[in-house]
């Protein structure tokens, strides 16, 4: 038998396929959250055409609804993070992961599978939007699938990571919910995924650019609509890393 | 496997070390009310091989002393050393810990989670699934390796558990109330799972526990109260301790004399006597008073040391 521990890949690929494995057998979380997504989606799509579709068609010659499907990949992935984070605390009830934490897994790989776990998680719900590509009126290119792809997984990660941060700090599901409200949803709000930040007032968008979601969905959007912007690309691997290194310094803290 | 293979063999090749020392063990929690000391100066050697019952009610320290031991919880005071190592440097692969609650996922099978559990104890991916075949063979669960842990009893999924701990062969092993929330034909066949363990000499047990009926299966026990040690020796040389028979009265209006050590336990009042022939006996079946004589057992010998009730109904609930 080995008396080494378990390496970092070793021990993060084995939090990771649970994750994983987890998500494929709880359906009911697979409709929530895509359904919740499709949901505000077809209405926010109806209920702002009218009034945001002659602006959306003048400035990127797009639908509104072509317009929204960056901000709606964003909100699935922060529903499924919001989800995935969650069972964190379930996990210290249950025990699971009082078991990792006396384990010589080191804590790194608690922080990088159960982020990954979670962003992968993320990643797939909100990335079967994009099969929705033809039926609203988008061209978009293979590299400009690709790149909305990688941004999704970057943004994915990044709220997984964080999520995770704050459930690991916090004591209940309760509270966690309460805290994911205050800090994801404004995010999400003033991250120009339901209202474009160019035309908004001018402290709103002040603080919609130093979001790091506007980055995220700013990626997303302009691969999915028209040319990708390299910047945003490199600043939602950032948030990314960031964000990684935020839950692994809240999970090494005894 | 071999002894060769045994994770304290490469670290203390003679074994001489013992499985845990503790010197003036403090542990304090700070609250909104100021500051509470769960542990207040403990001093412990458990030599290697042993089965230790750490007996007390709830509060009394036993999880904190076994959060120590485990590397969650850091004292605050006192040197503590696990195999001969310190908590700072502790090689984690020598412990199994079971916890109060299942540490199993309830959404994956028994072996998924032994599997998953035991490569993050280190076994290698080669050896992983023998390794879990042999912990469920061993633990009679064989039969359900592949059933989700949610649709376990709640003995199974104890015994499922106990497993998980083993996986790794660890030197010590540790148990934080193991059988909660277990009927008494499941806690009992969780005990004797836990005396085959025990026997093959291998293993280090250091199981927290308010049951005395629990405690009496360890070849030692240390009582534990308000975070201090008050009594450390086999189960019969601490009943011994306090007397051959214990008097009890049950009666309501019974009005003990003051000054000769009467305690009031299980709704019954008490006493250390010699026996029958006692001067005490003797008198009160004179007065035609209804008493029983009876050995002694841990909780008598926790109310007489410790002063607070370990409670029988504990054991009952």
């Amino acid at each position: 038998m080995n008396i080494n521990g378990p390496s970092i890949t070793t021990a993060t690929g084995i939090i990771w396929r649970r994750e994983l494995v987890r998500f494929t057998r709880q359906p009911g979380r697979i409709i929530a959250a895509i359904g919740t997504s499709v949901l505000i989606w077809v209405l926010l799509g109806s209920g702002f055409a009218n009034s945001l579709e002659p602006k959306i068609a003048a400035d990127e010659s797009i639908s509104f609804s072509a317009w929204l499907l960056p901000g709606m990949m964003t909100l699935i992935a922060m529903f499924s993070s919001i989800f995935s984070s969650l069972s964190t605390i379930e996990d210290r009830q249950t025990g699971w992961l009082q078991a990792v934490l006396v384990s010589p897994a080191p804590r790194l790989s608690i922080a990088l599978g159960r982020a990954l776990g979670g962003g992968s998680v993320a990643f797939i719900q909100a990335g079967i939007l994009l099969a929705a590509i033809p039926l609203i009126g988008l061209s978009t290119g293979f590299i400009g699938v690709l790149l909305a792809l990688f941004s999704l997984a970057m943004a994915s990660l990044a709220m997984s990571a964080i999520g995770l941060a704050f459930a690991w700090r916090c004591q209940s599901a309760s509270s966690f919910h309460s805290v994911m409200n205050l800090v994801f949803m404004p995010m999400w709000l003033l991250s120009g995924s339901v209202f474009p930040i160019n035309g908004s007032s001018t402290w709103l968008s002040i603080v919609a650019w130093c979001n790091p979601l506007t980055w995220c969905t700013t990626a997303m959007r302009t691969s999915l609509t028209s040319t990708p912007e390299w910047d945003m690309i490199g600043l939602s691997v950032l948030v990314s890393i960031g964000a990684l290194a935020i839950a692994t310094a809240v999970i090494s803290r005894r | 496997m071999s002894t060769e293979t045994r994770h304290n063999s490469t670290i203390d090749p003679a074994g001489t070390t013992p499985a845990i020392q503790a010197r003036s063990i403090c542990k304090e929690y700070k609250s909104s009310d100021g500051t509470r000391l769960a542990l207040d100066h403990v001093d412990l050697t458990i030599p290697r091989g042993e089965w230790v019952a750490m007996l007390g009610p709830n509060g009394s320290g036993k999880s904190t002393l076994l959060g120590i031991a485990s590397g969650q919880v850091t004292p605050t005071r006192g040197d503590f050393n696990v195999m001969g190592q310190d908590l700072a440097g502790l090689e984690r692969q020598l412990i199994g810990v079971v916890f109060q609650a299942t540490a199993l996922d309830p959404r994956l099978t028994i072996t998924e989670n032994l599997v998953d559990l035991g490569r993050l104890q280190g076994i290698s991916n080669d050896g992983i699934r023998t390794r879990v075949n042999e912990a469920l063979e061993n633990s009679g669960l064989i039969d359900r390796a592949h059933d989700r842990v949610s649709t376990l009893s709640g003995g199974l999924a104890r015994r499922a558990d106990l497993a998980r701990a083993m996986l790794h062969d660890p030197a010590l092993l540790l148990l934080d109330e193991p059988t909660t929330g277990l009927d008494p034909n499941a806690r009992q066949h969780y005990m004797e799972h836990l005396s085959r363990i025990h026997s093959t000499g291998r293993t280090t047990i250091v199981m927290s526990t308010h049951l005395v009926q629990e405690a009496e299966k360890a070849g030692r026990v240390i009582m534990l109260d308000a975070g201090r040690c008050i009594a450390d020796d086999s189960p019969s040389d601490l009943c011994e301790q306090i007397g051959r028979r214990i008097l009890k009265v049950y009666q309501d209006d019974f009005d003990p004399p003051e000054g000769e050590g009467w305690r009031r336990l299980d709704e019954a009042w008490t006493l250390p006597v010699a026996g029958h022939s006692d001067p005490v006996v003797e008198d009160l079946l004179e007065q035609g008073v209804e008493l029983a004589l009876m050995k002694p057992t841990l909780s008598d010998v926790f109310n007489r040391l410790g002063g607070s009730e370990l409670s029988m109904t504990a054991a009952i609930r």
